[in-house]
């Protein structure tokens, strides 16, 4: 009788313990913030100021939030998701504001060094935001972390991201801080440089602005950023190459097998860009399958083009409010918080 | 060690209870998949298997075989194994379908096979003795 007692007692504290542990592995994993320092930085290198190692902000994101307060919140970034659904009064392009050299309306942007025109088209029962990028130097195109930090479960709207940021327009970049490994390069600064895999293939930004996809099993992150690499995603698949579709018809991220909302950037040449969303998981909007994604963004010209994190981090950001409707939490139409964004800054 | 009448009967409980937890497990995991948005994970998907294959069908067998029956110990040292690796398959098809990974997920393979391990050692090496649960 007290044997079974110690082993029921047993029992009890190992169904406890497994209990917790997985608790603390799932907040790890979702929920607890971390931050970590950037292995090197090419253009701003880590200050150490009392014993402590300051975590180097991207060089775009110090030169653009530098004085500007972080007026968005979560409760602005509502608004603008709910003003996604008027891409009807988006495509007559009515309003229009001008001021010291820039034209701005609903779909369109223009100044001295950044000419964006947006359209929405519908693809295979999909509504597609196309944002059209040309620009004269390649420094209008940046990447922004959540909170300026590098880190894991840092998130921030992309919305809320681009308006710290000053961005005219934003998507959503590739998630690093859902993986603990692939290569982070943002804004020349090396992040991480441990390798997803060696099939794992990459989106590599010059500082020249060109793009081109790289296999991380090739070429090591220290390389490219000794080869001037500004900007590497590491998630993937790379959708279009020297303007030839580079995914099957059977090519998905992970194991997703079904149409989804999509995000991917593209080069159709030097210092001309697009990023283009696809909104998915609803009614309205089915949603792409990888090779649709491709064939669709090689209707548009580009040489290269490259799939972001989609689902429902999938968010486009247009002239101050998001115009595509993202879907987390499900097929519910509300924006996700991710950990970093791609956008036009000004 | 010796089997009874009782001893069987206990196992044939064990395999009812076992069968149950899969069939639970079956449903999670059909309702888990059915919300991730067509993205698949083997983890998820098998993960009544290990409360089925590792728990019900040893059990069953033991009680319609003349075997010796595990001793509590080793039933102890199983069932935590099983645990162990039913919450860990559970957790990786979780983080899977998310699309994200943990470096502690291995910690559950480990133990678990570790935990089903010794719950055969003991299961083999006492098998000459009868001990009580």
């Amino acid at each position: 009788m007290k044997t079974r007692r110690r082993y029921r007692l047993w029992g009890t504290m190992y169904a406890v313990a497994l209990i917790l542990f997985t608790a603390y592995v799932l907040l790890d994993t979702f929920v607890i913030p971390r931050s970590y320092a950037a292995v090197q930085d090419s253009t701003i290198q880590s200050e150490t100021s009392g014993g402590e190692t300051e975590i180097s902000v991207s060089a775009a994101g110090a030169s653009d939030t530098s004085g500007a307060e972080n007026s968005a919140d979560d409760s602005e970034t509502a608004d603008n998701s709910e003003t996604s659904g008027t891409s009807d009064d988006a495509d007559t392009g009515k309003s229009s504001s001008t001021s010291a050299g820039v034209t701005a309306t609903d779909t369109s942007y223009q100044n001295d060094g950044v000419s964006i025109t947006l359209t929405t088209t519908r693809y295979e029962d999909t509504t597609v935001y196309v944002a059209d990028i040309t620009l004269s130097s390649t420094e209008a195109l940046k990447t922004a972390l959540a909170k300026d930090t590098y880190g894991k479960n840092l998130t921030e709207k992309t919305s809320v991201m681009a308006e710290e940021h000053s961005a005219v327009l934003a998507v959503n970049g590739d998630y690093y801080g859902a993986q603990n490994r692939g290569y982070v390069i943002r804004n020349g600064t090396l992040y991480r440089d441990t390798a997803a895999s060696s099939d794992q293939e990459d989106l590599v930004i010059g500082s020249d602005g060109s793009f081109s996809i790289i296999k991380e099993g090739d070429v090591t992150a220290q390389e490219l950023l000794n080869e001037g690499a500004w900007q590497v995603f590491s998630f993937g698949p790379a959708l279009v190459e020297d303007g030839s579709i580079s995914v099957g018809t059977d090519t998905e991220v992970d194991k997703a097998k079904t149409s989804n909302p999509r995000t991917a950037i593209g080069e159709i040449e030097p210092l001309h860009y697009v990023m283009v969303v696809a909104d998915g998981r609803t009614e309205e909007s089915a949603g792409l399958s990888l090779y649709e994604f491709a064939e669709f963004l090689q209707n548009l010209g580009v040489a290269t083009a490259y799939n972001l994190d989609g689902g429902g981090s999938s968010t486009m950001y247009f002239n101050g409010q998001v115009i595509n409707n993202p879907t987390s939490g499900g097929d519910t139409i509300s924006e996700r918080k991710v950990s970093d964004i791609v956008y036009v800054g000004v | 060690m010796s089997t009874s009448v009782s001893d069987h009967r206990r196992m044939r409980f064990l395999a009812r209870r076992y069968l149950l937890i899969s069939f639970f497990c079956l449903i999670f995991s059909c309702i888990y998949e059915a919300f991730s948005h067509g993205v698949r994970s083997g983890f998820m998907i098998f993960l009544f298997l290990f409360p089925l294959l590792l728990g019900a069908v040893p059990a069953f067998l033991m009680s319609i075989a003349f075997v010796p029956v595990p001793s509590a110990a080793a039933r102890c040292f199983w069932h935590a194994g099983i645990a162990a690796l039913s919450v860990g398959s559970c957790l990786s098809g979780i983080l899977e379908i998310y699309g994200t990974t943990s470096p502690y997920v291995w910690i559950y393979w480990a133990v678990g096979s570790l935990l089903l391990l010794a719950g055969a050692l003991r299961y083999f090496l006492t098998r000459g003795s009868r001990s009580g649960g």
